[in-house]
């Protein structure tokens, strides 16, 4: 039993901890309150290399084991969420597909460039009723010739507008539920595809969230994210232990961002000639956050590394996400307290995190239905 | 980062099991009733090395600080309960 990082680990936690702090923090407040995209910082981030973290060597990218990446998933959420978002975006779900399954044509034209910075991607999974419930996804992919012919409208899609390219979910045959269910590339200005209504949200601003709209939008055969037809559900296993890991990273880099205020603030603030983090009730504050968001780090980083070592990790994953979640959606509460009325005021940060954890709470399966999920992996099916 | 047991400390987890199992569990529900201490029980412990665990093996111990201590200290509280049971996973 090791929970030790690797030598080369904890360097690259230094080296990224350093980044987010110069580079992300100082912008954090802006991003939030002007809710634009950051193109500054991401052209930054694409050079430094980070949005090739999980890809090989051989193709540009920096090679991070499960573990490394949620290091950089949790330290680039302390900094900023809603750049998190759209970072992670790039990193992850919005390329997946096109590394495992895209032509060597498709990955010149979308994967390098994502790695790079020089183009978004997205992911398109929900529409307006579907999200954690995926069989019930209406868009509909018809075969014509050598060509797939999509219909269909997404929502709340990560970096939607900006995306150059979308994997996007759709079924062959709504009647065959999850086994109908495919991924296809999508790239801008495919005629049909058409951004909607862009989302004007609580938390998690400066990435735009938005509507794609799928007008007989024509793509050619070799779209079809896949080996074979109907397996997408399948495909989507792939990352969904890491997808959810990846939440409760976020989450842990959330919560430290709103405990280290939370600390400064309870050491400084004098209340009846003493400090407040000398008064229990703040100390026992304290000591809960603690505690919760150090078990929740164990879980992230446990469930992170029986996806690297390839050990079951389905159950891990879930718990993982909602311990991180429920822990991070406590602590921003309890630093809001701690901040007193100064908590409530925009002109500080506690308020950011209080509204961006909420997030969390949706984002990579609702916690409902991953509670719902796991009771039914530990009870069995009734 | 490596989260495994090691052999050792899986082959440990085990023995300790079996043994409290075999020994602790039938006599639990009487030793809750009649709040008595089993003497024999404990002595019992004490020849398997139990005791001794945290020490260095130069003087009769086990060397085994401090999560094989751990496997023990859980294993003890879970199987001298009345019904012992593997945990789920």
């Amino acid at each position: 039993m090791d929970f030790a990082l690797t030598e080369e680990q904890e360097f690259f936690k230094k080296m990224v901890t350093e980044t987010v702090d110069r580079m992300v923090v100082p912008k954090a407040r802006e991003i939030d309150e002007k809710d634009e995209f950051p193109w500054e910082l991401w052209r930054e981030f694409g050079k430094l290399g980070y949005l090739g973290l999980r890809y090989p060597e051989e193709i540009g990218g920096m090679n991070a084991d499960p573990v490394t990446a949620m290091i950089f998933y949790e330290q680039i959420a302390r900094g900023s969420v809603g750049f998190a978002q759209s970072v992670i975006m790039n990193i992850l779900m919005g390329t997946y597909f096109i590394y495992r399954f895209g032509t060597e044509e498709i990955k010149k034209r979308c994967l390098y460039p994502a790695m790079k910075a020089e183009k978004v991607a997205t992911m398109c999974f929900t529409e307006d009723q579907s999200g954690s419930d995926l069989s019930a996804t209406k868009t509909r992919a018809v075969k014509d010739g050598n060509e797939w012919v999509i219909n269909g409208t997404k929502m709340w899609i990560t970096n939607g507008h900006l995306a150059h390219m979308a994997t996007v979910l759709a079924t062959t045959d709504p009647n065959l539920g999850p086994k109908g269910l495919n991924f296809f590339l999508v790239e801008k200005g495919t005629p049909g595809f058409t951004p909607g209504q862009i989302l004007d949200k609580l938390g998690c601003r400066g990435t735009v969230t938005g509507e794609l709209v799928l007008d007989n939008v024509r793509i050619p055969e070799e779209n079809l994210l896949g080996a074979e037809i109907n397996k997408g559900v399948e495909y989507l296993g792939e990352i969904l232990d890491e997808v959810r890991v990846m939440t409760g990273a976020m989450a842990l880099g959330i919560a430290q961002a709103a405990y280290d205020e939370g600390l400064e603030y309870a050491r400084k603030r004098v209340a009846f000639g003493k400090p407040i983090g000398s008064y229990q009730l703040i100390r026992a504050k304290f000591a809960d956050m603690a505690t919760e968001m150090e078990a929740s780090r164990l879980m992230v980083y446990y469930g992170a590394w029986r996806i690297k070592e390839k050990l079951s990790s389905r159950k891990e994953a879930a718990m993982a996400k909602m311990i991180a979640t429920e822990t991070c959606v406590k602590v921003v509460d309890e630093v809001t307290r701690i901040w007193g009325a100064n908590g409530f005021a925009r002109e500080y940060n506690p308020q950011r995190h209080f509204r961006d954890a909420r997030f969390l709470l949706y984002g990579g399966g609702t916690q409902e239905i991953i509670k719902d999920f796991l009771g039914r992996m530990i009870i069995g099916k009734s | 980062m490596d989260f495994r047991l090691s052999d050792d400390q899986q082959f440990f987890k085990e023995q300790v099991f079996q043994t409290l199992r075999r020994l602790a569990a039938p006599e639990a529900e009487s030793i809750d009733n009649n709040d008595i201490f089993r003497a024999r029980l404990f002595e019992e412990l004490g020849h398997l090395g139990y005791y001794g665990i945290r020490y260095p093996a130069e003087t009769g111990g086990k060397g085994a600080y401090c999560v094989t201590f751990t496997i023990l200290a859980e294993e003890l509280a879970k199987n001298t309960r009345r019904k012992p049971e593997r945990y789920y996973h």
